[in-house]
């Protein structure tokens, strides 16, 4: 499945963020890529996402397969929602 | 424009040179190509310095010196995750298996490919995560090379810039001769890298918060160790200023060593016994430069840290036999092995706490080769060149440790026929030591007040924490009030010295007096001030101020009492101390 997603924290998606998406992509079976200005990331390797630096106010596209797929999306939607547990 | 920072001026000493920024010292790798057949050997390498570097950093998290942050753990998790990544994992062994070439090659290549998807991203923050890359990379290649670290070959009048420095690397970078001082952006005075920088006569300067940021390598800088001042990208003028300031505190040095010459007695002749604490035991020349009366305290730590295992006791007899080379000192106090703490652990069992934990005579008596083998080398030196030694235990908590040690010691004595030429004291740093020291006191032959464990126990306070430097003082009615039941309560003329750093505060100088303590014992650099001192000050006097502080409740009290009298009955070495406080 592909779904297109924001950034809503102001930081972007920097180092403690990706970190923390990280924590969450690996607890899932399912193969996980992101897409940012026509560059494809495993979303499951921390040098992968950082290197796309996806910054504040951002769309990009995530591309989810596998068995568990639906829950991954669920906790990383949610995740990207609440800011990355960030204030703002 | 000439610009300046101020820190804390942990050890004393004005110098000019140039900075060598430590933590930026990049590895060189180099390119080799491997067989076929070593491939596989090359990835398991690859993986078990892998493997080791993220020990290294989760032990930190564990192990830290220092009061963690929130943030600091996300930075060490940060740094782990990096590590973990299977991409960057199979991006390297796909490289050490298509062009056949060593792991540290592999590795450099990929992240040097990494950083460069970086140098395109125009956030600053994220551009500086360029530099924990070099960090963890840097870390593994070490780990690849069999965690030898690496030397350094320094320039004369180098000048150590670091963020932190380890006390091992400390100790190691800063004997070399062309090192001649040590700045810092973290650490404070009681840290173990600040007492070997005093203990080796280094100008060091610590609490820098940036400096190693700002600093650019080769700059030339000033290092005021009196002030805690370090200055850059001066002009002419001022660099002649500084010249006059120089040659001042050149003038004042010489003062110290005056005072070196001077009898430790109090302007009412009383006596006390002004010694050094050493980590090395070469260090006994300076003690002697600088007037001490003897070794009060000879911390073993380094002779077991400085080495990839422990040393011999043949190893420990021919270190502690040049204690006594070149001096007339009638007695020697060794302090047996306290490891643990921030003091770095050799073989390290992960502890959460370590300053709470397995160390001091706790590991010794848990260890008890360890511990015989330094006895036994002790002994041999006191057989030997029949002169006494006083064995100093640390971290004693309870009564049956003492009598543990003191049993055990008592027969390798008899081995020897050494029965008159050893002592047993203990380090007094634990609450509990400090409650039954009355008990104590009948089993031992002497106590050592050890001040810098002793008030970060009282206070629950982590002397590494920079955040409660606030609590952490000398003047705390807590602290005062402890060490003053200390003598009190100990058996009638039990022998007690003062060992911790506050045995070299002027401030505190009268208290000790005033309760008659028998001996100070610490950094060379501080006997000649405190003998000066002593000399201008009246037991009498003493004793009252002792007495109107110990009724005080709060520590700027107590400090505003002190810094009083001491600034009216301590003339000679006012100049001086007025670089103190």
């Amino acid at each position: 499945m592909i779904k297109e997603l924001k950034i809503i924290n102001k930081l972007g998606l920097h180092a403690r963020a990706s970190s923390k998406l990280v924590e969450i992509t690996n607890k899932f079976e399912s193969e996980i890529f992101i897409e940012f200005n026509s560059v494809s990331v495993n979303a499951k390797s921390i040098l992968g996402l950082l290197s796309l630096a996806i910054p504040f106010g951002s769309n990009f596209h995530i591309n989810i397969k596998g068995i568990d797929e639906e829950e991954a999306l669920i906790e990383i939607e949610n995740l990207i929602k609440n800011k990355f547990g960030e204030s703002e | 424009m000439s610009l300046e920072k101020k820190g804390i001026a942990v050890s004393h000493g004005f110098i000019t040179g140039h900075i060598l920024l430590l933590n930026q010292a990049r590895t060189i790798v180099d390119k080799k190509k491997i067989k076929k057949t070593e491939i596989y050997e090359e990835i398991n390498r690859l993986q078990l310095a892998v493997e080791k570097s993220i020990d290294e950093i989760s032990e930190l998290k564990i192990n830290s010196d220092y009061g963690l942050k929130s943030e600091h753990i996300d930075i060490l998790d940060f740094n782990i995750l990096i590590l973990e990544d299977e991409i960057l994992a199979s991006e390297v062994i796909q490289k050490i298996k298509k062009e056949q070439i060593n792991a540290e090659w592999a590795l450099n290549s990929v992240l040097t490919d990494k950083s460069k998807n970086f140098s395109n991203v125009k956030d600053i923050y994220m551009q500086e995560r360029l530099a924990d890359f070099y960090y963890i990379g840097e870390r593994i290649i070490k780990n690849l090379r069999g965690n030898l670290d690496f030397s350094l070959d320094f320039e004369k009048d180098s000048i150590i810039v670091a963020h932190d420095l380890s006390p091992v690397d400390a100790l190691k970078y800063c004997q070399d001769k062309n090192v001649i001082g040590l700045l810092t952006d973290v650490g404070g005075i009681t840290s173990h890298t600040a007492i070997i920088a005093r203990s080796l006569s280094l100008p060091a300067i610590m609490s820098l918060v940036d400096i190693s940021q700002v600093l650019e390598p080769g700059n030339e800088v000033v290092v005021d160790g009196y002030k805690g001042l370090v200055s850059w990208n001066l002009k002419d003028d001022e660099k002649k200023e500084i010249l006059k300031l120089k040659k001042e505190y050149s003038v004042l040095e010489e003062n110290l060593l005056e005072f070196s010459k001077l009898p430790s007695l109090t302007k009412d002749g009383v006596e006390f016994l002004i010694k050094a604490n050493i980590e090395i035991a070469s260090e006994t020349s300076s003690a002697i430069r600088y007037g001490a009366q003897g070794i009060g305290m000879y911390r073993t730590e380094f002779l077991f840290t400085s080495k990839d295992r422990f040393p011999s006791e043949n190893e420990q007899y021919e270190d502690y036999i040049k204690l006594f080379s070149n001096n007339d000192f009638n007695d020697i106090t060794i302090r047996t092995l306290d490891i643990g703490g921030d003091k770095l652990i050799h073989k390290n069992d992960d502890e959460a706490n370590p300053a709470m934990g397995l160390r001091g005579i706790r590991y010794s008596l848990s260890n008890i080769e360890i511990f015989k083998n330094q006895i036994k080398a002790i002994f041999r030196v006191c057989s030997e060149k029949k002169k006494k030694i006083r064995i100093l235990l640390p971290m004693v908590s309870t009564l049956e440790e003492i009598i543990e040690a003191k049993k055990l010691i008592e027969s390798m004595a008899k081995e020897f026929d050494v029965d008159d030429l050893y002592n047993i004291g203990v380090v007094i740093e634990t609450p509990s030591a400090a409650i039954m020291v009355n008990e104590i006191s009948h089993y031992v032959n002497f106590l050592s007040i050890g001040t810098n464990d002793l008030i970060q126990y009282i206070l629950a306070a982590d002397r590494n924490n920079k955040e409660l430097r606030p609590i952490l003082n000398y003047y705390q009615p807590a602290v005062i009030r402890t060490i003053s039941d200390i003598v009190t309560n100990s058996k009638e003329g039990t022998y007690i010295s003062v060992c911790g750093e506050m045995a070299s505060d002027i401030l505190s100088l009268p208290l000790f007096i005033g309760l008659g303590i028998n001996e100070l014992s610490m950094n060379c650099h501080s006997i000649p001030i405190i003998k000066s001192a002593i000399n201008e000050l009246e037991k009498k006097d003493c004793e009252n101020i002792l007495y109107k502080c110990i009724k005080k409740k709060k520590s700027s009290e107590i400090n505003t009492i002190l810094k009083k009298e001491i600034l009216k009955k301590v003339k000679k070495a006012k100049k001086i101390i007025k670089y103190e406080f």
